[in-house]
């Protein structure tokens, strides 16, 4: 049997244990059908190791459950960066790195072949092929430059800029710009990265602390940042796209447009225009498992206007059905004006460019048109206690938010055993 | 020109070579034991890691690193007290993009942001901060360009970073002003509401001894004290200390997606969830800190009737009252 390795060679591998582990917490050994079960046993292990501190495991009658669980405001950086820390190395690549860096630290120029007698010199055994390679490698990360002298490339560490001058010399700027990072690691699309500038100088987050913090989506960054690429340049993709709902797989090809995130659940969505519908389409990056940039592209400019024109009728994230007629809401709320200005307040703040008119000191209404009344129901759900009346274009909507009102009704305020036959 | 295309998942991150660097850079300056280089282990890298990074370095392929005379003591063969890289392309990418962020300029004077778009000058941002549509972020967000923002903002953070009591005018809910002198915890962030928040403890006659949190863009002047806070005060154990209410419990009966919608929708909280096989329903207790009560009471009530709260009384009251009052509104 092989011997249990900590590192992975693919991201990809551990990415889906890890969202099940922190998403679903409760699954037991026997849920995980996809890989086997041996496979299973290695990935928890790894988990467990990455995430020590944060693992929660307790026995059922089904068996052994493995979670990750911290508590809101907890952390102070997020503890599935491990993931993208993890990536296996052989020991040359080890070996190199460091005499690398040593070797070169006094401004030294190295060819390839006088790295591999330096190492040796040290007892390593390197031959020059591998040395060259690793050196090109660092060229292309940024941490060294190269330049030919006759018929040989001399490598050397990349000059000391400005930015690293001035946080060797200042530290009060030192420590704003740490805190800086402490803070954007956390917050900004693909924030392990600031960790790993962290890293660099050792540094923890004592600063900052986060609310609504939904540190699962680190998962997802390497298929956000190939969609990225191609938005960028106008490129159509091929997404392999896996239903939440039905666990149906399907290739959906696009051109992506931007990326719809919520500050609610965290969850994020890359808008893209499918030719074949003619229309825009969100789609989660969790459930997105490979992107495949096609040669195909299109001049993004249009789709982006039309786009930027329909965002405003966008409750979340759904464009509504192919008929992509608008719908209409009014909810007539029940609001004290002056007792219950926080509830005002978060009609306002939350209403998403609804208009919201005063009828009088105790009543407001708030009306708008949306392409998906449906994916509003939530939030005016949010809101039981104060709906006075709603109207909806869209009856199956209204249908929906009323009986589930009533349904509520029975379920905590008559006999609960009545609300399932409801 | 088409742009450069990174590695993201690359071993020059990895939390093992950050072991590695930690232990031969304090191994440059004094030998380290067996047990220092555990330690580190377990203090950078994961939690077996050490099982594969002691052995390989003390008797193993990476031994060529460390010298040692008696097999006790080990020293760095390379005597180099610094072995960070210089930052990758891609770091200095991700930094640029960060440039075009406003909330940039709450951490830099004037000048500042000018010299790390000097330094940056030749990086293409890792991305373009346009491209992002923070679709449900509440419109009443905090005011990233107001002078006296900014400059609250900056005193908070000084007296955080040098450990000083912060004198401060608050503004509170009614805009009247107290004067008051506290000590720095945290700063809190929620992308949610799109502000910051400043945990401190107030000092009253006995000390620091009440925790407040106050609004920073409520704050109506404030400056680090040259007073520092004495070293008795812990700040994580007034941020981190476990809220004590009792949790949340709710039935999750699947319909409508309702379980991942659930298990996302409260993924920020600390939570258990376990399947009832003779009901079969899922049952999931959510811990919350009891100032976010009304929050939660709101996001269990968005679910309607596909989740059905079980306790404890005082959640469950509440949300009795509201339900009932709706019915009214409705029928009567």
């Amino acid at each position: 049997m092989a011997e249990f390795q900590e590192l992975v060679k693919n991201f990809q591998r551990i990415r889906d244990y890890m969202r099940q582990f922190y998403v679903y917490g409760f699954k037991v050994r026997g849920d995980y059908t996809e890989k086997s079960a041996r496979t299973y046993d290695n990935e928890r292990r790894r988990i467990e190791s990455w995430l020590s501190p944060f693992i929660y495991s307790e026995y059922t009658s089904k068996g052994r459950q493995v979670s990750i669980t911290h508590g809101e405001g907890e952390l102070s950086s997020n503890p599935l960066f491990a993931a993208w820390k993890s990536k296996s190395f052989t020991d040359n690549d080890l070996l190199l790195h460091f005499f690398i860096l040593a070797l070169l630290s006094d401004g030294r120029e190295m060819t390839a072949g006088e790295l591999a007698d330096a190492v040796s010199g040290f007892g390593g055994e390197i031959d020059s092929q591998t040395a060259r390679l690793k050196l090109k490698d660092y060229e292309d990360l940024g941490v060294l430059t190269s330049r030919k002298e006759k018929k040989s490339l001399l490598y050397r560490l990349s000059p000391k800029s400005a930015l690293r001058k001035r946080l060797e010399e200042d530290p009060e700027f030192f420590s704003r710009f740490h805190a800086a990072l402490s803070f954007f690691s956390q917050i900004a699309p693909f924030g392990f990265i600031g960790s790993t500038i962290e890293d660099k100088y050792y540094g923890k987050n004592t600063i900052f602390s986060f609310k609504h913090y939904f540190i699962v989506h680190t998962l997802e960054d390497g298929i956000l940042y190939p969609l990225l690429n191609a938005l960028h340049e106008g490129r159509f993709v091929l997404l392999t796209n896996h239903s939440a709902r039905s666990g149906r797989v399907t290739e959906i090809e696009g051109l992506p447009l931007k990326v719809f995130v919520s500050t609610r659940t965290g969850r994020r969505y890359i808008c893209v225009y499918t030719p074949r519908d003619r229309r825009f389409v969100n789609l989660r990056l969790d459930c997105i498992s490979s992107v495949q940039p096609l040669d195909l592209r299109e001049t993004s400019g249009l789709y982006q206007e039309k786009l930027s024109a329909n965002l405003s009728r966008c409750f979340g994230v759904s464009f509504g059905s192919r008929a992509s007629r608008l719908e209409e809401i009014c909810v007539k709320l029940a609001i004290d004006e002056e007792k219950e200005g926080h509830i005002l307040n978060r009609l306002f703040r939350e209403g998403r460019g609804g208009e919201i008119i005063r009828i009088d000191s105790q009543t407001f209404l708030y009306s708008g048109f949306f392409f998906d009344v449906g994916e509003m129901l939530s939030w005016v759900k949010s809101f039981t206690g104060h709906i006075l009346d709603i109207q909806s274009s869209n009856r199956e909507a209204m249908i929906r938010i009323t009986t589930d009102l009533e349904i509520l009704y029975r379920m905590y305020c008559q006999d609960p055993s009545e609300a399932k036959t409801f | 020109m088409k742009k450069q295309e990174f590695e993201l998942f690359d071993k020059i991150y990895g939390c093992y070579y950050q072991a590695v660097r930690k232990i031969l850079e304090e191994a440059s300056r004094s030998p380290v034991t067996r047990e220092r280089m555990e330690e580190i282990c377990q203090e950078t890298a994961f939690s077996e890691s050490h099982l594969t990074i002691v052995p390989k370095l003390i008797n193993g392929s990476w031994s060529c690193l460390l010298s040692s005379d008696d097999g006790k003591l080990f020293s760095s063969a390379l005597s180099c007290t610094d072995l960070s890289f210089p930052l990758t392309r891609l770091q200095k990418a991700w930094l640029k993009a960060l440039l075009s962020d406003r909330r940039i300029r709450l951490f830099f004077p004037e000048s500042e942001p000018d010299l790390l778009e000097d330094a940056l000058k030749d990086t293409e941002p890792l991305f373009d901060l346009q491209d992002f549509y923070y679709f449900d972020q509440y419109r009443d967000g905090d005011p990233y360009e107001d002078k006296q923002y900014i400059s609250s903002f900056r005193a908070v953070l000084t007296a955080l970073i040098e450990n000083r009591v912060l004198l401060l005018s608050y503004g509170g809910k009614t805009g009247e002003p107290s004067v008051m002198e506290a000590a720095p915890c945290r700063i809190q962030y929620s992308p949610k509401d799109d502000k910051f928040r400043l945990l401190a403890v107030k000092r009253t006659k006995r000390g620091f001894t009440i925790p407040y949190i106050f609004n920073i863009s409520r704050i109506l002047d404030c400056r680090p004290s040259p007073e520092k806070l004495p070293e008795s005060f812990h700040p994580e154990k007034w941020v981190f200390s476990r809220a004590g209410a009792e949790p949340v419990r709710i039935e999750i009966d699947g319909r409508r997606n309702s379980l991942e919608r659930c298990m996302l929708h409260f993924a920020n909280y600390e939570k258990h969830t376990e399947f009832d096989e003779a009901r079969g329903v899922y049952l999931c207790s959510i811990f919350y800190d009891p100032q976010d009560e009304t929050e939660l009471l709101i996001e269990l009530l968005s679910f309607g009737p596909v989740i059905r709260v079980l306790g404890p009384e005082t959640m469950l009251s509440q949300i009795r009252e509201r339900v009932a009052r709706q019915h009214e509104l409705f029928y009567k």
